[in-house]
């Protein structure tokens, strides 16, 4: 397709177009992320090395790709889950549930952790039920979690939905008319042509979960060695005049979204 | 074609918009050009941010008061409330702040460096200080958990909450209160002692044992607590009583026998005040301050004066093991010594994450 396109003339509306979006890309997102790379890297890498295996460092950046992994192992499951309701089946105030699939976009993520700990904190019922069971959420890492599985919410739902909704029914049917149950159906069709959406919602999801900030410190307790997330980490240092170490992190954190972007649209682009 | 004539729509919607912006950006200029017999005098004055309702709300209005009673022109001021650090570092950018409250000394200490602020701006008998107040721990109404004391915050089922101190400064001297306790233990009198490091070390370790959560600044750590979380707080005295005037919740707390002073220094910005032919005015604010008929409306809002034993009315009577920062070295080493990289805090964490076992309540035993 890009062939054919490549044939014709380009006019000068198209040039003019893609050389504007791209620079527009350039400032806003890559002169940014360069000047974290590159002051991060002015450092020298022995000192990087150093901020990076510091013992408070190193368990906040493990923290936060556990977190974050656990959550998108749950997204993944529950966003097609959720994808497939929304595609599939028709239920009053359906356009209603559809709407608030996009709120968790919407609400400033503060506020996501407030609300967090007023359904499941400490002087909730729901916390004091929780805590009795010796599951407590609120200030333990599994708050963490449940924080970014409301924010990251959306990512799968709607990577995975416009798929399914323009999927073609008669692979589906063929199977069928051949006597396939429909637990077969989904495993051997459906899943297989929706795993390019769904490692791409997977993809931004863990991505967006690495950096996110307001709603965790709210949940998380914010303790170093046991619930403090590279994020917040970032910002002890940064406000600790530790700025080498605050971008010896932040260089981590930007390391494994980009790995993970580019895996996702890797993986997509074979599967798909 | 179209966009056109919407934009000469605009120009047209904007243009009085501008004459008006413009109309009264000269009307201000002329206002304070024109000499006059009721012309007041003018303050520039900036605090941190705790400071603005007791500065606001009840020093100044007193200030301008007390002037007017005795026949001198009045006062215009004008406020400005800042983070403690940021004000600092604005003074140093240009901010032509004529008198400046602190929230610690060594944010003083740029300033003299940059020659904004005398060099001999601590060397009255209150070392600079206007007011000062008390680290406290904060406990649920009727102190179900029997809080009393430092020691009281390591028992088993205690919640504790304190900020963070990576990023907030008042965190660092609520916990320097905790080292205190642990530099010297009960009833030693502090400057006839050597510290006790060991003994600091353990008590912190054993109180961020029970921490459940720690945000990033006071405010948002208060916040906390009033939304239920943690039987106990430490924060200031002054935080507390803030805390109870606007939000109308009882604020009940402990003064431990062992904490430090927190000592609110003031300055006249010298740089700003002889620019502008405002030194008196500076000095006659910043006299005021440290008065006798300031100290009732400092202590409604919490805060105790710096002579004395820092008893105030309406509040808890002083005990008698409270340090002061010089005590334990001065802000310098204090702060080096429990939160240097080396220092008790990070030590505290590091060996307990090198044997993760020793959680166990048998540590409360002693």
């Amino acid at each position: 397709m890009s062939s054919t396109s490549a044939d014709r003339p380009v006019p000068l509306g198209g040039l003019l177009l893609r050389w504007s979006c791209l620079s527009y890309l350039g400032v806003v997102v890559l002169f940014p992320l360069t000047a974290v790379v590159i002051r991060a890297l002015s450092a020298g890498p022995v000192r990087l090395w150093k901020e990076i295996v510091n013992p408070f460092a190193w368990h906040a950046i493990r923290l936060s790709l556990t977190t974050a992994l656990v959550m998108v192992a749950i997204s993944v499951v529950t966003g097609t889950a959720t994808a497939w309701v929304l595609a599939r089946y028709e239920f009053p105030g359906k356009g209603f549930v559809n709407a608030l699939v996009d709120l968790p976009f919407a609400v400033p993520t503060i506020v996501t952790g407030l609300m967090l700990v007023a359904l499941f904190g400490p002087s909730s019922t729901l916390g004091v039920v929780l805590s009795g069971f010796g599951l407590p959420v609120i200030y333990e890492q599994s708050g963490i979690v449940l924080a970014l599985l409301f924010v990251c919410y959306p990512f799968v739902v709607r990577s995975v939905q416009p798929v399914l909704e323009n999927l073609d029914p008669a692979e589906e049917e063929a199977a069928a008319t051949m006597g396939a149950g429909r637990w077969l159906i989904f495993r051997k069709v459906t899943l297989p042509a929706l795993v390019p959406s769904i490692v791409s919602g997977a993809g931004l999801s863990f991505s967006r979960a690495l950096g996110e900030f307001g709603s965790v410190v709210i949940v998380a307790g914010n303790r170093p060695l046991s619930t403090k997330t590279a994020p917040l980490y970032v910002y002890g240092e940064v406000e600790g005049f530790n700025v080498d170490g605050a971008m010896a992190v932040s260089l981590v954190l930007l390391t494994c979204s980009l790995i993970s972007l580019v895996a996702a649209s890797k993986l997509a682009e074979r599967q798909g | 074609m179209s966009r056109s004539t919407f934009a000469k729509h605009m120009l047209k919607a904007v243009w009085p918009i501008l004459l008006c912006v413009l109309g009264l950006s000269g009307g201000c200029r002329r206002e304070e050009i024109a000499p006059g017999i009721g012309e007041p005098e003018r303050l520039t004055l900036g605090a941190f941010s705790v400071m603005r309702e007791v500065l606001h709300d009840g020093l100044i209005p007193e200030f301008i008061r007390q002037r007017t009673e005795t026949g001198k022109k009045p006062v215009h001021f004008e406020e400005s409330y800042l983070a403690s650090g940021a004000l600092s570092r604005a003074i140093q950018g240009g901010f032509d702040a004529d008198v400046a409250l602190f929230s610690l000394d060594p944010d003083v200490e740029p300033l003299v460096k940059a020659g904004l602020v005398a060099s001999n701006w601590n060397a009255g008998p209150t070392n600079g200080h206007v007011v000062r107040t008390l680290v406290v721990i904060g406990h649920r109404p009727d102190n179900p958990k029997r809080i009393g004391d430092w020691v009281d915050l390591t028992n088993p089922g205690v919640s504790v909450v304190y900020a963070d101190p990576k990023t907030s400064g008042g965190a660092r001297w609520n916990l320097m209160a905790v080292a205190a306790d642990g530099y010297w233990p009960n009833g030693v009198l502090a400057s006839a002692t050597p510290m006790n490091p060991a003994g600091a070390e353990k008590l912190l370790a054993d109180i961020q044992r029970n921490v459940s959560v720690m945000d990033p600044s006071g405010r948002q750590s208060l916040a906390t607590f009033l939304r239920d979380s943690g039987d106990a707080i430490v924060t200031y005295e002054n935080d507390l009583v803030q805390c109870e005037r606007l939000t109308g919740r009882p604020m009940p707390y402990v003064i431990p026998n062992r904490t430090v002073w927190i000592e609110i220094p003031a300055v006249e910005v010298i740089a700003t005040t002889q620019v502008n032919g405002r030194s008196e005015l500076a000095r006659e604010f910043l006299a005021f301050l440290g008065s006798e008929s300031a100290k009732p409306i400092w202590a409604r809002f919490g805060f105790r004066p710096v002579s004395g034993t820092g008893d105030a009315e309406g509040l808890p009577p002083v005990p008698q093991g409270v340090v002061r920062i010089a005590d334990m070295g001065g802000w310098k080493l204090a702060r080096e010594n429990i939160f240097g990289p080396d220092g008790l805090w990070s030590k505290s964490f590091l060996e307990r994450a090198a044997k993760p076992a020793e959680n166990a309540p048998a540590e409360n035993e002693k």
